[in-house]
């Protein structure tokens, strides 16, 4: 046989000497070297015809692989070997072509072993009538001589991706050493007969990536087998590959591969299953898309979403690629699966994906854990120490931070022993959470909701964060609710230790600082009040903080992934206090006084809209309500609070519930202390900057009165986040002074101090154990309604029940209930939601004149019963009793009295127009989401 | 600077970079100028004014927007005399409870009355108006006393009612008395003697448990079965009360005429009353007349001495609960005429009554405490003045001033004074009759009705 080399360069010039040499270098000569070059702009063409004293066929820039192949054939016409040949022993032997790159560089072996194995396999086929092997290819190592392996054959798998059944990095040791059939081989190294490769050729929609892989595939259709010998090797640099190519293709060459390789499956694949690949490919690419997007990899994303695009916008392409293999008879099926990928390996590969991630994830937090328990926050292990070489159990079980953690939920089960099991949670400012978490997705997601006389208004801000841990609570409601009341301290100390440990070096000031921030939704009667939003604001307020801390980062990515961890934070945070929001555009006023270098513009803008747009739903549909953004969550104003300048300064933001003031005295004494210690003072400064701007939102928050459309009357805003966080600014301002006081503390100033601030925690712990939950928050069944009323109510809308309450001193109040008792989340909608004037004014006719319609235009918002508990005053029962068209029902209840509508009830005077920028809303929120998400997490890069 | 101060400076954590913030300014005066806003902070939000909001009433007044009277007749011979001042009465024959509805703004001065006669005896009473609670004084439900309770409902809606009676032992056992329905615009009648028959004189008590209704008592007596009857409405009680004036007492100056205080106990206990005269010079209590023990729940009669009835005067009687009363004159001895008086309501404002044709009427007033000055004024048949007389009530006393001859209407208004009590006395042929004056319900006090929260 005899061998004509066809060798393409392209700007190579760096390689080609390389390759020159390892040509002349052979074993077994090429008989023939015939060179072509695509419009290099370098020195390639002199190189080559220097070495070897040929003329180059040179063709125009953007020639494909294709051209060149074809242009080299051309300039080489099988006779001239002939007749070179005449002079050779063999008479008529068959031409092979030995493609070779710019960039890959033969052994001196390589072709004599390729050449032996094509005569082997030649006599092996006449002997046992297998396939005809009319392409070999050797293994690919990385150039210029290492031993990592980079392909030995190649196949495809179904989502298109190149397999080489390799993994990542494997050394050659020899373990591949038997010639054997696979679908395709790289073009580097090709040995291919001449007659085939003229007849077949390569495809010209693939002009650099693929195009062996779909030569390979049509080889084996027209019934031919490709081997690759290990034995024969080659280096290549697969400068294309990895973009180290100078031209002008460079830079695409992910999306190249990547459409190259969905062609080929397209063109190649059994015509029947074109469609559903189609799709899957489509579906899969897109998922791709997705995820690339997921880990910030922007440039791979466009590449993918341009290779699907390049392929799915020219489906004409594809049909007039199978149309030209229509010749060729598909794979046997036997055959198929020898040579193609198995069709799990997408998923193994997935599985593989997910390990790595996996073991990072886990080792990252073990180094973690054991830095900080022996470096503290400066990270460094103390000089000397030995490496901790504890499991990860031991080491997270030993550290003093879990240690407090769980002793605190300890004693949060043992003070809240009246409170951990039985019926719903409420009482207070808490209403009972509903039964299922969909009450709070529908809430969420609903434009209208069929609450009272109907209501447009959004659903509050942190039924999302609610709903989402209720789902993961396996959809209880009740839990989370349970959860953030009867653990309020452990999870309020969670997060506040792991914001004291990151500015705070010593092992015992978090903890101190931990224990009495944690015990602040306590002792200040949030717990027992049900504020939802105080205590959560509690929990979140420290996470906010420590993501803000990443300002400080000397890494830009890193202060972009903070400015959205912040944002993110501040909007959950905001979400159940809305005043937080303010909070935060206040200290953004802050930032440059504080953080040095000054963060770019972007990052303001991140930190003031990015928390607006994820509370959009609600945050843009009150813009009107201002009252709204005072408030937070919880049912406003429910329970009547007043405090004073001294309990305010001693965190008892008013209301009952709350433990006695003086425990509270050490924190704002030893936040104040805190500034006379001179090497700490500017960092406590800094503290004391928060502490002054909550304090001037708390005297704002403290003096307007707020009116919400759905209450009745006007109201001051519960205070109570902004208080308890200026006692935690108090705790931090302490944390930062008292760290490494050393023995400082025994000055008599100072130790008093240290003793008051040590009291509160304590003396906090011990009323807490000692009054467990005084209340009004309590575990019992919700019962405002008669039982059958509810079940009637929960079945169906038309079911709402008219609730009437006072009329003795008192205006006669009502309220329309849907589906039994108002649920958590239903407040935040009511409060809202304009009373319906007419509903008033028909109430009140009802009560007191002759209205012959009167049952009738009640039926028309739905209302089946009106109930009047106890104790019923005359002018409601008198009323009733006189109107027109109701009938007495069961009260169930002692002293109640009941009325049934006997009209059949409809929804006609229901409010049913939904608010139509909700669904827009609803989008401008999820998409947020996804945004700060892939802001939040560390990038691929970053990796 | 120290490294420990680096570090906290350092906000970074433990893989950040440090920077090193550089304060401006001295930290010291710094810090005092925080804790100098922080503190202005805390003092602007714990003066803060508490608390908020403004109380709202219980009530409002609402302009009443008309009154539907129920004329039921029940008596022979029965007609309605109604209408408002300014216009011409009507006289309406009653063959059926006639339904009379009065819309704003004409319903301030409207009045219907209704009287039947014969030549022994003659029978006056308001129309009734709708309402959920009534009470009758003095009924019977014998064959030669006996009462027929028509109930009207002139609403649209369906009203359900009870009635309870009660006798001079106590309750009285009547079937079929609970949970009587009345479809809208609908009447019944009641005859009391078909419940079966009970001696004595008995109360009706009469609730609505939905609706409203309009109730008239008509009571027909006769000396023995074969006498002639004669016959009267039982006019309407307000209402229990702890203290009760009765105006429109018969002069009973005749030899055979007596006179009956009948007092209905509602409570479960003995409640003890005392009676006394509000006569024309003042109040006083009759030498021998000692306080009287109610039996509980039921109907005690007992005879009035001439003390109480020689001259025009009113009957107080205050008890220690709640009780109704009435009291019962028969003049004439057998056949002769029967007549009631009923407690009434202080008048406020004008109080408006319709006088049947060829009678003559007095209005009899009596002031609880103070002297009070009060406008009579009578309207003939076509709706025209026929003068204004102001007549003065002692304090504590009782007068009786005779309304122009020919009116058919008489308005009564208080301006000074009082509060006043006060009836419609009529007398024609051999009989009298008399009817409380209530005045004209010009607004109502509506329950304030909000959104709850």
């Amino acid at each position: 046989m005899k061998v004509t080399a066809l060798l393409v360069s392209h700007n190579g010039s760096q390689w080609l000497p390389g390759v020159l040499a390892g040509l002349s270098g052979l074993s077994r000569p090429v008989d023939r070297l015939v060179a072509v070059d695509t419009g290099s702009t370098d020195d390639s063409v002199a190189l080559v015809e220097q070495a070897f004293g040929l003329e180059v066929v040179r063709l125009p820039a953007p020639a494909s692989y294709a051209e060149a192949v074809r242009a080299a054939l051309a300039a080489a016409p099988p006779g001239d070997l002939a007749g070179r040949a005449e002079e050779g022993a063999e008479e008529g032997a068959e031409e092979w072509v030995w493609l070779l790159h710019d960039d890959c560089s033969p052994t001196a072996e390589c072709l004599q072993v390729l050449v032996q194995e094509v005569e082997r396999a030649g006599s092996k086929t006449a002997r046992k009538g297998a396939d005809e092997v009319v392409a070999v290819g050797p293994t690919l190592r990385e150039w210029p001589t290492l031993k990592r392996l980079l392909e030995v054959g190649l196949t495809i798998s179904g989502t298109g991706r190149r397999e080489t059944g390799l993994e990542a990095g494997e050394y050659d040791q020899g373990q591949h050493d038997v010639a054997h059939q696979v679908l395709a081989v790289n073009t580097a190294g090709m040995l291919v007969r001449r007659d085939v490769l003229e007849s077949l050729g390569f495809d010209d929609e693939l002009p650099i990536f693929g195009n062996d892989i779909d030569f390979g595939w049509r080889l084996a259709r027209a019934g031919y087998a490709t081997l690759v010998v290990p034995d024969a090797v080659m280096f290549h640099v697969e400068a294309a590959h990895r973009g180290q190519r100078d031209s002008a293709r460079a830079g695409r060459q992910r999306r190249d591969e990547r459409a190259g390789a969905l062609y080929t499956l397209l063109v190649n694949s059994p015509g029947w299953t074109v469609p559903v690949r189609a799709v899957r490919l489509l579906a899969g690419g897109l998922l791709r898309v997705f995820g690339f997007v997921f880990v910030r990899a922007g440039a791979e994303a466009r590449d993918e979403l341009s290779a699907l695009g390049r392929v799915y916008a020219r489906p004409g392409a594809v049909l007039a690629g199978r149309r030209g293999r229509r010749g060729l008879p598909l794979l046997p099926a036997q055959r198929r699966r020898r040579l193609l990928a198995p069709v799990w390996m997408p998923y193994r590969h997935g599985l593989d994906f997910v390990t790595e991630v996996g073991t990072a994830v886990v080792s990252t937090a073990r180094e973690a854990v054991v830095r900080r328990n022996s470096g503290g926050a400066t990270g460094r292990p103390e000089p000397g120490s030995r490496p901790d070489e504890r499991g990860v159990v031991a080491t997270v079980l030993t550290s003093p931070s879990v240690l407090a953690v769980l002793a605190a939920v300890v004693l949060a089960l043992v003070a809240g022993r009246d409170i951990l099991t039985g019926p719903a949670l409420q009482g207070g400012a808490l209403l009972p959470a509903p039964d299922g978490v969909g009450h709070w997705w529908g809430l969420w997601h609903a434009p209208v909701h069929v609450l009272g006389t109907g209501s447009a208004a959004p659903a509050p801000a942190y039924l999302l964060p609610m709903a989402v841990v209720g789902t993961v609570l396996l959809g209880h409601p009740g839990w989370v609710v349970s959860l953030l009341f009867v653990l309020a301290v452990p999870l309020a100390m969670f997060s506040a230790l792991r914001l004291l440990r990151r500015v705070t070096d010593g092992p015992w000031v978090p903890l101190w600082g931990a224990s009495a921030y944690a015990l602040l939704p306590v002792v200040s009667g949030a717990v027992n009040q049900g504020r939802l939003g105080t205590v959560a604001g509690v929990v979140v307020a420290p996470w906010v903080v420590t993501a803000a801390l990443g300002f400080g980062s000397a890494d830009a990515d890193r202060r972009w992934r903070a400015a959205f961890r912040t944002a993110f934070a501040l909007a959950v945070l905001a979400a159940f206090v809305p005043v937080a929001w303010l909070l935060g555009l206040l200290s953004l006023l802050a930032i440059p006084l504080l953080v040095r270098p000054l963060p770019k513009a972007g990052m303001f803008v991140v930190l003031a809209v990015v928390p607006l747009a994820l509370i959009a739903p609600w945050a843009i549909a009150t813009l009107d309500v201002p009252g709204a953004w005072l408030v937070e969550a919880g049912r406003a104003g429910a329970v009547p609070a007043h405090a004073g300048l001294r309990d305010l300064l001693l965190g008892r933001p008013g209301g009952p519930g709350a433990a006695p003031a003086w425990l509270g005295t050490g924190l704002p004494l030893a936040g104040l202390v805190a500034l006379v210690r001179r090497d700490t003072r500017a960092k406590v400064a800094e503290v004391w900057v928060g502490v002054a701007l909550v304090a001037l939102l708390l005297a704002v928050v403290s003096r307007v009165e707020v009116t919400l459309p759905g209450v009745a009357s006007s109201f001051r805003a519960w205070p109570g986040f902004l208080v308890l966080l200026l006692q935690g600014g108090f705790v931090l301002a302490a944390a930062i002074a008292a760290d490494g006081l050393g023995s400082a503390w025994r000055r008599p100033v100072v130790a008093v101090v240290f003793g008051m601030a040590m009291l509160a925690p304590l003396a906090g712990v011990v009323w807490w154990l000692g009054h467990g939950s005084p209340g009004p928050v309590e575990r019992r069944a919700a019962a405002e309604i008669p039982a059958y009323m509810s079940e009637l109510a929960s079945a169906s809308s038309l079911g709402g029940v008219l609730v009437l309450t006072g009329g003795d001193r008192t205006a006669i109040s009502y309220r329309l209930l849907r589906s039994g008792s108002l649920r958590l989340g239903d407040d935040g909608v009511l409060a809202l939601t304009r009373p319906d004037p007419h509903l008033t004014a028909l109430v009140e006719r009802l009560l007191s004149t002759d209205l012959p319609d009167g049952a009738a235009k009640l039926a028309s918002y739905g209302v089946s019963y009106v109930y009047a508990p106890a104790p019923v005053s005359p002018s409601v029962s008198g009323g009733l009793d006189a109107a027109n068209g109701l009938s007495g029902a069961s009260a169930t209840a002692a002293h109640a009295r009941a009325w049934h509508v006997d009209a059949r009830p409809t929804l006609g005077s229901v409010h049913t127009e939904p608010s139509r920028l909700h669904p827009l809303l609803l989008v401008v929120q999820l998409l947020t989401a996804l945004g700060v998400l892939i802001g939040a997490l560390p990038g691929r890069r970053a990796a | 600077m120290s490294r420990r101060e680096l570090r906290a400076l350092r906000p970074g954590g433990r893989r950040v970079a440090q920077h090193r913030v550089q304060p401006t300014g001295p930290h010291w005066l710094l810090a005092v100028l925080l804790v100098l806003v922080t503190g202005a902070g805390f003092w602007w939000s714990g003066t803060a004014p508490h608390p908020t909001g403004t109380r709202t009433a219980a009530t409002k007044p609402v302009a009443v927007s008309g009154r539907t009277f129920s004329c039921t007749g029940g008596l022979p011979g029965a007609v309605a005399v109604h209408g408002h001042l300014g216009v011409p009465a009507t006289t309406t024959t009653i063959t059926a409870p006639v339904r009379l509805r009065v819309s704003a703004p004409a319903q301030a001065s409207a009045y219907a009355v209704q009287s039947a006669r014969s030549a022994r005896w003659l029978a006056y009473g308001a129309c009734p108006e709708p309402r959920s609670d009534w009470w009758f004084v003095g009924v019977g439900s014998s064959h030669t006393h006996h009462t027929v309770l028509t109930v009207a409902n002139p609403r649209a809606a369906e009203a359900i009612f009870d009635v309870s009676l009660s006798g001079p032992r106590g309750p009285v056992n009547a079937p079929g008395l609970r949970g009587l329905a009345l479809r809208g615009g609908g009447s019944r009648t009641i005859d009391l003697a078909k419940l079966g028959p009970s001696a004595g004189d008995l109360a009706v008590h009469l609730t609505t448990s939905r609706g409203l209704v309009s109730v008239a008592a008509a009571e027909q007596r006769s000396a023995g079965v074969l006498a002639k009857a004669v016959s009267e409405w039982v006019p309407t009680e307000p209402g229990p009360g702890r203290h009760l004036l009765l105006t429109g007492l018969p002069m009973l100056t005749a030899k055979r005429a007596t006179a009956t205080l009948l007092l209905a106990n509602p409570a479960k206990t003995v409640v003890i009353a005392s009676v006394s005269v509000v006569g024309a010079r003042g109040t006083f209590t009759p030498s021998g007349q000692k306080p009287l023990d109610l039996p509980p729940g039921a109907v005690l009669s007992v005879p009035l001495s001439r003390a109480f009835t020689a001259a025009p005067g009113g009957l107080s009687i205050s008890a220690q609960q709640p009780v109704v009363a009435a009291v019962r004159s028969l003049v004439g001895g057998i056949g002769g005429d029967e007549g009631y008086a009923a407690s009434g309501p202080p008048l406020s404002g004008t109080a408006v009554a319709g006088i049947p044709a060829k009678v003559s009427a007095r209005v009899v007033l009596s002031s609880l405490n103070a002297t009070a000055s009060v406008a009579v004024t009578g309207y003939d048949g076509s709706g025209r003045s026929l003068g204004s007389h102001r007549v003065a009530v002692p304090a504590r006393g009782t007068v009786s001033f005779p309304v122009s001859a020919g009116a058919r209407s008489v308005a009564v208004t208080t301006s000074t004074g009082g509060p006043v009590v006060g009836s419609v006395v009529v007398r024609g042929g051999h009989g009298s009759a008399s009817t409380p004056l209530a005045s004209v319900t010009r607004e109502q006090l509506r329950p304030v009705v909000r959104p709850g929260w």
